[in-house]
């Protein structure tokens, strides 16, 4: 019996390695292929070694991405800073059990659960309707939809770990609650929104399903799609690729690097039961 | 420090302390105005469009129910729609049966809750990178040329490059079982990583089989987080056109990107129409999903 479990745990960690390999391996099939010689096609063999398709990518290309990528950037920090103070709000009036609370919880999950497209549809149909130009509010508005869901998770993980007492004592001190909240609370969880802002960031600057129908201003991952459909695509295109997923990768092992040390710390470095 | 991000809390809180309460209401209807102007209006005006009559350049406000019988009638929407419904099925059932291992190895079988938690985020990463560049990532892995053909070829095990690995339907639920694979891990690693070891140590000393400690005390126990996880890849596929139409070329089709078609074509109406039955049938998944979960609590 232990031995057969010993066995079994083994052959899930190669199971786990395959897994990775699984949802790494496109990707680092990808940045392989983006440092193709000139000569190189969208597939192997290699045909040379070299950064030719990386100097296309910020010689040629950038120009005609720049507009693009601003946009995108811009609609990003946008959506991170609404998403995170929305989260805010919300997890708080949740915790509290405030009227209206109740009310969002569903359309929290609604906009998690509703398809892109549809959103999207939705999101043109109704800017026709009352004739007005999409573009930047439109792709706000939904980006922010999608964002929200997962900023309210973090912030309900956040708000979940934050005791009460200290609150309490704070008020019980004679802090009013505006005081309370801004010397108190917020330093505290303030970490908590900066991920929840970086998490609504992430997922808007590569936003696509919920962008396509709702703005003609190309962002970059709309950019991206005229194309892969409709133009004839060069590894230049996988250097692009490679590039957004690195800078991705930054922003999550910002995210959470400090989370599992700040877990580990807590914990003392011991291993005690998974309990949160 | 942090007085900037709500500036208009201060002067209505700070005199008294009940007022916090109004002042939270009036935070509270910001993002309640926005999710209704953003998410619930547009859901509603794409079933009313639905009932539209189609113009040459866009619809006329006059009720119709042209459109779904239109699209009911036609036989290539109906086979669209199966073939969607078939593809999010199968994903969710491949993302489950995959999954739910890696969610096992990550809660309950490492041990350092460190590395559990850095296998996880490694696990994860790939979620936050753009849906498009994993889509496009998939085509030198398995086109004609791909690292798969040409691994298979070299191995011996196929004579000629297989054709079906790249634009049809079978790579389309590849590419999307990997796409959405995060989506069904993660609520069943939180849901397993609840479970008390003192349970499971106590069911081993007990003389329970491997077997039916997973089929008595860890499925049961992790049926909520399956339930989330299909719930999740169900919708996400059902609703899927990129990587339909990026992997599958024209070789597969989905609802998704025939109603992506209809707005090319200012077809408004009957890409709404296209998109109340795709949601109708979607919520039915749903609900099924849901229904099965709750079954398992009440036994």
């Amino acid at each position: 019996m232990r031995t057969r479990g010993r066995w079994f745990n083994r052959f899930l960690g190669l199971y786990f390695a395959l897994i990775l390999l699984f949802l790494y391996g496109p990707i680092l099939v990808m940045a392989v292929l983006s440092f193709q010689g000139p000569q190189g096609g969208m597939t192997f063999p290699m045909r040379g070694v070299g950064l030719h398709w990386w100097t296309r990518l910020f010689e040629v290309r950038a120009s005609e991405l720049q507009e693009a990528i601003i946009r995108t950037l811009l609609v990003a920090v946008e959506t991170g800073a609404i998403a995170a103070l929305f989260s805010v709000v919300i997890a708080f009036a949740y915790r509290r059990r405030l009227p209206g609370s109740s009310a969002l919880l569903p359309m929290v999950l609604l906009a998690l659960m509703t398809p892109g497209i549809l959103l999207g549809l939705g999101m043109s149909l109704w800017w026709r309707i009352l004739n007005f130009q999409p573009g930047h509010l439109a792709l706000l508005g939904v980006h922010v939809v999608w964002a929200l869901p997962f900023a309210f998770l973090v912030m309900i993980a956040v708000l979940n770990r934050f005791d009460p007492r200290v609150e309490e004592s704070a008020r019980d001190l004679g802090a009013s609650e505006a005081r309370t909240f801004f010397e108190i609370v917020l330093p505290i969880i303030w970490p908590g929104i900066l991920s929840a802002a970086l998490f609504g960031f992430t997922l808007s600057l590569n936003e696509f399903e919920r962008s396509v129908l709702v703005t003609s201003q190309n962002t970059l991952p709309l950019q991206l799609w005229a194309m892969l459909t409709v133009q004839i695509i060069e590894p230049d295109l996988y250097a692009l690729g490679t590039l957004t997923v690195l800078i991705t990768f930054v922003i999550v092992a910002a995210l959470f690097i400090p989370t599992v040390i700040g877990q580990f710390r807590r914990l003392g470095g011991a291993t005690p039961p998974s309990e949160e | 420090m942090s007085s900037y991000s709500l500036p208009e809390a201060v002067p209505a809180a700070s005199s008294r302390r009940l007022s916090g309460n109004a002042v939270w209401a009036l935070l509270l209807s910001l993002p309640l105005l926005w999710l209704l102007v953003f998410l619930i209006v547009p859901v509603l005006v794409v079933l009313i469009v639905s009932f539209f009559q189609p113009t040459l350049s866009g619809f006329e406000r006059a009720f119709t129910l042209d459109n779904y019988r239109a699209l009911l009638s036609s036989g290539p929407f109906f086979s669209t729609l199966l073939n969607t419904l078939l593809s999010a099925l199968i994903t969710t059932v491949v993302t489950f049966l995959v999954g739910f291992w890696v969610a096992y190895y990550l809660a309950l079988v490492v041990p350092n809750l460190r590395t559990r938690f850095a296998l996880f985020i490694i696990a994860l990463a790939p979620f936050f990178t753009s849906f498009l560049i994993r889509a496009v990532a998939w085509i030198p892995m398995m086109g004609r040329e791909g690292v798969l053909n040409s691994a298979l070829l070299s191995l011996g095990i196929t004579s000629q490059p297989l054709d079906f690995l790249l634009f049809s339907n079978f790579a389309v639920r590849v590419a999307m079982a990997q796409l959405y694979l995060l989506f069904m891990i993660s609520p069943i690693f939180f849901s397993l990583s609840t479970i008390e070891p003192a349970v499971l140590e106590a069911a081993r000393d007990m003389g329970a089989r491997w077997w039916s400690i997973l089929w008595e005390i860890l499925l049961p126990l992790a049926r909520p987080g399956i339930v989330i996880g299909a719930v999740f890849v169900f919708v996400l596929s059902m609703g899927d056109f990129a990587t339909v139409r990026l992997i599958g070329g024209g070789a597969s089709t989905s609802v998704g990107l025939s109603i992506q078609n209809f707005v090319t074509y200012m077809q408004f109406p009957q890409a709404a129409a296209a998109a109340s039955i795709l949601v109708l049938v979607t919520v039915l998944g749903v609900v099924l999903l849901l229904r099965w979960g709750a079954i398992g609590e009440e036994l």
